[in-house]
């Protein structure tokens, strides 16, 4: 019984003393002069970031390691498949001159 | 021997009279004048197109389009024969006649590659299609 009763009672203080404790961190903020709070943020804020580029620099270490490859046939991808049609109609082009001259020939007067 | 030559010259006249007869007979005048006029002129796909702007008379466009149509059974009776599509046949025969001052004549207009109708003139050459070259 006592036990309980103590237990019970050190959950209450532990409650309370958290709640004392956010409230007496909510002052302190509140007292806190502005200067020192930005320069907290601007502290946190230094962290995110080097976090960040430790993140960023790991991440293109892994796409220069995997993603070099398919990077490099892309680029000269496209100027190839455009050259290989235009080579392939002007192939068909001058195939057929002689057809298209005969073609003249015979039906010069729609021309 | 004389007779020979004489019958072979005949022979060759016979020839050259029945493969020029065609492209000389049957040539439409109204067409002739309307392209000399710049109202109708050739097109990079092979066919005679209306020059934008110009009054083309029922009797013209009923001409020009019958043309084409003539034009576009040669060029499918060709490519069957070439095995090739109509429009590479068609655009071939264009780079006969754009590169063929004979065909393409000075003060004919004319419809390039970006769809633009120019004239031949005697100072400025004719853009032929990039196709072509």
């Amino acid at each position: 019984m006592r036990a309980i009763q103590q237990r019970r009672s050190s959950d209450g203080t532990q409650s309370c003393c958290g709640l004392r404790q956010a409230q007496a961190d909510e002052d302190k903020r509140h007292a806190e002069p502005v200067e020192a709070r930005r320069l907290r943020r601007d502290r946190s804020a230094g962290d995110s970031n080097f976090r960040y580029a430790a993140l960023a620099s790991a991440l293109s270490a892994g796409v220069l390691a995997a993603g070099c490859i398919p990077v490099q046939i892309q680029a000269p991808d496209r100027p190839i498949e455009i050259n290989l049609n235009v080579n392939i109609r002007q192939e068909v082009i001058v195939r057929l001159e002689r057809d298209a001259e005969e073609l003249l020939q015979q039906n010069g007067d729609l021309f | 021997m004389t007779k020979r030559t004489s019958s072979l010259a005949a022979a060759i006249a016979m020839l050259s009279m029945t493969l020029a007869a065609p492209a000389l007979a049957q040539r439409d005048n109204v067409i002739a004048e309307a392209r000399a006029a710049g109202l109708v002129g050739e097109q990079t796909d092979g066919y005679l197109g209306f020059v934008s702007g110009a009054q083309i008379s029922a009797d013209l466009r009923g001409r020009v389009e019958q043309n084409n149509m003539r034009r576009r059974a040669a060029y499918t009776e060709r490519a069957a024969a070439a095995n090739a599509s109509v429009a590479e046949i068609a655009a071939a025969v264009a780079c006969e006649v754009f590169q063929d001052p004979q065909r393409l004549r000075v003060g004919e207009r004319y419809r390039d590659d970006a769809g633009q109708w120019r004239q031949h003139t005697a100072s400025q050459a004719v853009n032929v299609p990039a196709v072509c070259n």
